[in-house]
């Protein structure tokens, strides 16, 4: 740990990751003609690549630069999701943006540049590194946003993106820089082992819980948590599909680990303090997600609010601090970007066939001329709501039972009812898709389509099918990562 | 390992929607080989649930056929499949009626024939996996999953006001069991089980049983449904299509009464007893008041509906009164509501579908050109009515017989109820088949629009098996008494005063027919 050579070993996966960016760029500026084609082939290959070395790395070793760099469970089981999630992300966008004017060889590079930004984050160990790296990963999703110049509305997401963004990653830096001043350290265990001495010897904590309080507030703006969701639905509407299924899904991850890693590392003393903030910040979004979906005719829109509904799912199974509650909101978060992620893959599919969706009623009659498509819409619709037998609801029985451990009876009751009304806006959905007879006449599919969108949705949808069945298996590999995380 | 037969007919449906999804080919061919394979699935299923009948051993009262497979361990729960003389008849009833329900819309659904099969299959699948399942989360997750089914069945194939109708449904049973999933997480800190069989006889402190029963109470008194949470049930039938309420009112209801039965009784009996009081005066209500507004509707599924709430009042009180009588009498009550108000939809079905309208007043004179009907059609609504002979009447009368010993006035006001499901199953019979014929039924030609093979097939079963169990009750009681012996076991030392030197409690099962339990009483 302290020889003057760090160890590169832990750091393979970002590094190849980076040589690999690095590769495509030069293929993207040299090749002018041809190069969009072997980049959307490269990217994901490269990634898939990543995902190999992620695997093949020796799990004994986990530090190094110093122990500001760790590569543990939590970082390794992270890194599988998040590169599977963007391999299917980069295959979609491949497939779609021939449809959506974003022909961009740019695009692939900048989704790495986010991938590593994320890898980075998920196993940074250092507040230096986790700043970097969640800088990068939010850069690179502003330019994503903002890719198309030509279209209205992206510029105005970007610009939405970038200001809250902004906003949220000063509070961030101001928050960490309170905890550097008391501290004098960087790194996630001293800070730790500093802020523990303080409670013990019964010092000032004022300026150490202001830190706390920015610090939770900037996570919560990137977590779209409420009350400071408002930019997510605009940004969801402006931005392409493609870009859409990115921001949805993998950054809301890596930042949901790097909040647990930072609350469960840096700040297990102060838990008397953020507890019941953040049980707080769950509660508003489950209020302010439920009913602010209930009024949406917008897909995006829609998603965006049940998405701050869902975070506040998380949220209470984070806030609980026992294993049970971490394990069962990390298994609510793999659940709840699995089934986002086909339900995106469907409406790209549609997309690629021509169907503009835009709002529920676009969906009307989508059901009689593509069954197993709207089939698979609904299986993710129905998971999303949290309804039995499929695997949502284990995730939400998980998150209660953590609850229900804690004895928070009352929360549980709120999170129940919020469910129930929920349920009422799934249900809606799956009405304009499955039950709304076909008003216009028969839409004639503006093109044919290849199998890869398919098999992606069916791949996804079979994997919710087979976690039903093998609910164990997930669930254990929660709970020893949150056992790993808290121990 | 014995075979696992349970395993094998919770499945078999759910092989059927996969076989069913993968059918290609033309429109037609796809619905004619669609049917064809759903009524294929469904009679093997009934065969082996006879073929269970036939291998059930009467008298043991533990549970039979029991299969075990791990699943999610973090709640111990596990896919845990048994049954016993309470599950066997509704195991039986809905492999009965699931045949019947495709039969009846053979013709009736038109579009979307496919999708309609998936649902009914998936729907049986899951209603046989709530009444095997011994662990308290597979429980709850059949139970709510027969959710899905019905919400698409009353929302594509429905009537004008579809939507309104599964929306409500929908909604109205979540909010209910939502708070039962709460009580079960609850059960599973407190107790570090999910296993029905070994919760029983578990000594709750601080009264927490009462919270928990209500948990799961209030849940399956939206499902049955009680009086004042019924109202979703006449607007999901009236809105449904014809198998949709058989199936609504044959099993679907049944699934309330049989999670208190199983459920709420043995694990909470304390908490059972202290809301005792409430319920039966719930019941009470249900019976009276619901008749009376059954009395006033003009519409006749509406009718069927809310006579079919006063009738599962009868199933709430002889539950808990908590007499062998009422407990038993409750059973049989409810399987003989599942065939008798099965057939009356599958009736009206038969009218709406040469009439199109279910307003009583549009009828009139059915005997002179519906002449078969007529005679099937009174058969049931006798037995809806509790005709001795009927089905009907076995378990409403022995309900109020178990009833009668621990509260005679309740005993005598249910008994009112009785006369007023004469008196709106009689009314209803005179304004159809009755009098002289209506503008709606001339404008009709009379000849052949009675019933065809299709519909007197179904319907036949139906009064014959009315019929059947009416004169000869004995294996029905033969198989369901060890079962009301255990829960007597529960319960008896709780009411030393009101059962002291009353050994021969189970009068009823020792009764060869109905006539000599009317002698006895």
């Amino acid at each position: 740990m302290l020889s003057t050579i760090p160890d590169f070993l832990p750091a393979t996966a970002e590094i190849f990751i980076l040589f690999s960016i690095l590769l495509l760029m030069l293929i993207g500026v040299c090749k002018l003609d041809k190069s969009i084609d072997i980049l959307d082939y490269l990217a994901p290959c490269l990634t898939l690549c990543t995902l190999i070395v992620v695997f093949l790395l020796p799990q004994n070793n986990i530090y190094t630069f110093s122990g500001s760099y760790i590569n543990d469970q939590l970082a390794f089981v992270s890194k599988i999701f998040l590169l599977l999630a963007n391999v299917i992300v980069l295959i979609l966008s491949k497939s779609v943006h021939k449809h959506e004017n974003l022909k961009i060889f740019e695009i692939p590079v900048l989704i790495l540049f986010a991938t590593l930004g994320m890898m980075m984050m998920i196993s940074s160990s250092d507040i230096i590194i986790a700043f970097i790296s969640l800088e990068l990963t939010s850069l690179s999703l502003y330019i994503l946003t903002a890719i198309d110049r030509n279209y209205k509305p992206a510029s105005e997401a970007g610009i939405k993106y970038f200001t809250y963004g902004a906003i949220s990653t000063a509070f961030f830096l101001f928050g960490l820089s309170f905890l550097y001043g008391i501290t004098g350290s960087t790194h996630f265990d001293h800070i730790a082992n500093d802020l523990s001495s303080i409670l013990v010897n019964k010092e000032d904590t004022t300026l150490a819980i202001i830190g706390i309080i920015f610090i939770t507030i900037s996570f919560m703006f990137k977590l779209a948590a409420a009350p400071f969701h408002y930019w997510l639905p605009d940004v969801y509407q402006g931005t392409k599909l493609t870009i859409t299924t990115l921001i949805a899904t993998t950054p809301k991850f890596a930042i949901f680990v790097l909040y647990v890693r930072f609350l469960t590392q840096v700040l297990p003393a102060f838990s008397y303090i953020w507890k019941p903030l953040v049980l707080t910040f769950a509660i508003l979004s489950l209020f302010f997600g439920t009913l602010g979906a209930l009024q949406q005719k917008n897909i995006k829109r829609f998603l965006a609010y049940s998405g701050t509904m869902n975070i506040g799912f998380v949220l209470l199974g984070v806030a609980q601090f026992t294993t049970t509650g971490i394990a069962a909101a990390g298994f609510y978060m793999f659940m709840y970007l699995l089934t986002l992620i086909g339900i995106f893959a469907s409406l790209m599919y549609m997309k690629k066939k021509g169907f503009n969706i835009q709002t529920f009623d676009d969906l009307t009659g989508m059901s009689e001329q593509y069954p197993l498509l709207s089939f698979s819409f609904c299986i993710g619709i129905i998971s999303l709501a949290g309804l039995p037998p499929l695997p949502g609801f284990i995730a939400k029985a998980y998150v209660l039972y953590s609850l229900l451990l804690e004895e928070h009876y009352l929360i549980a009751i709120v999170a129940v009812l919020t469910t129930v009304i929920a349920t009422a806006y799934y249900l809606n959905l799956l009405k304009s898709l499955m039950i709304d007879a076909l008003q216009t006449v028969y839409r004639q599919p503006a093109r044919q389509t290849g199998y890869t969108i398919k098999l992606i949705i069916m791949s996804l949808i079979s994997l919710v099918l087979i976690i039903i069945f093998t609910p164990n298996v997930w669930m254990k590999i929660a709970t020893k990562t949150a056992i790993d995380l808290l121990h | 390992m014995h075979f696992p037969i349970l395993s094998i007919l919770i499945l078999l449906p759910f092989f059927g929607v996969l076989v069913l999804s993968i059918i290609r080919g033309q429109d037609e061919i796809v619905s004619r080989n669609a049917k064809n394979v759903a009524l294929l699935i469904t009679t093997i299923n009934f065969i082996l649930s006879l073929y269970l009948l036939y291998q059930f051993e009467y008298h043991y009262t533990g549970m039979q056929f029991e299969e075990i497979y791990p699943w999610i361990s973090a709640f111990e729960a596990n896919i845990h499949f048994g049954i016993d003389g309470l599950s066997v008849y509704f195991i039986v009833l809905t492999n009965l009626l699931m045949p019947i329900c495709i039969l009846a819309s053979w013709t009736q659904i038109k579009n979307r024939i496919r999708p309609y099969l998936m649902c009914f299959l998936f729907l049986q699948s899951m209603l046989l996996g709530t009444f095997c399942s011994l662990n308290l989360i597979l429980f709850y997750i059949c139970f709510e999953a027969t959710l899905i089914p019905m919400f698409f069945i009353i929302g594509i194939w429905g009537g004008e006001d579809r939507i309104y109708a599964s929306f409500k449904l929908f909604l109205y049973t979540l909010f209910g069991s939502i708070f039962m999933l709460l009580a079960i997480l609850k059960v599973f800190i407190e107790t570090g089980e999910t296993n029905f069989l070994l919760l029983q006889n578990y000594d709750w402190h601080l009264h927490l049983d009462r919270i928990l029963f209500l948990g799961f109470f209030i849940a399956f008194a939206i499902k049955i449904p009680m009086w004042p949470v019924h109202t979703w049930l006449p607007i999901a039938h009236t809105q449904a299509p014809t198998a949709g309420s058989v199936i609504l009112a044959g099993v679907l209801l049944k699934l309330g009464a049989y999670g208190m039965i199983r459920i709420c009784l043995p694990l909470f009996p304390n908490a059972s007893i202290y809301f005792s009081e409430y319920i039966i005066i719930l019941s009470v209500i249900a019976i009276l008041y619901m008749s009376v507004v059954a009395l006033a509707q003009t519409d006749m599924k509406k009718l069927i509906a809310y006579s079919s709430v006063a009738h599962m009042g009868f199933v709430t009180l002889g539950i808990f009164s908590f007499t062998p009588q009422g407990l038993s009498g409750a059973v049989v009550q409810m399987l003989s509501h599942g065939i008798i108000s099965a057939g009356l939809f599958l009736c009206i079905g038969v009218l709406y579908d040469r009439f199109h309208t279910r307003e009583i007043k549009d009828y009139g004179g059915l005997f002179q050109s519906m002449p078969r009907f007529s005679i099937l059609f009174l058969t049931l609504l006798l037995g809806s009515a509790g005709l001795p002979g009927t089905f009907g009447f076995l378990g409403e009368i022995t309900v109020i017989i178990g009833t009668f010993r621990r509260f005679p006035n309740i005993a005598f006001l249910s008994a009112m109820g009785m006369i007023l499901s004469a008196a709106y199953g009689l009314w209803l019979y005179r304004r159809l088949c009755l009098g002289p014929e209506s503008e709606a039924v001339k404008k009709i030609p009379s000849s052949g629009i009675d019933v065809t093979k299709n519909e007197r097939f179904n319907l036949s079963i139906l009064v014959i098996i009315s019929l059947y169990f009416g004169v000869y009750a004995q294996p029905l009681f033969g198989i369901i008494n060890p079962f009301v012996k255990k829960i007597e076991g529960i319960f008896k030392p709780r009411f030393v005063k009101q059962f002291e030197g009353d050994d021969d409690i189970l009068i009823i099962s020792k009764q060869k027919d109905v006539k000599s339990v009317i002698n006895n009483s």
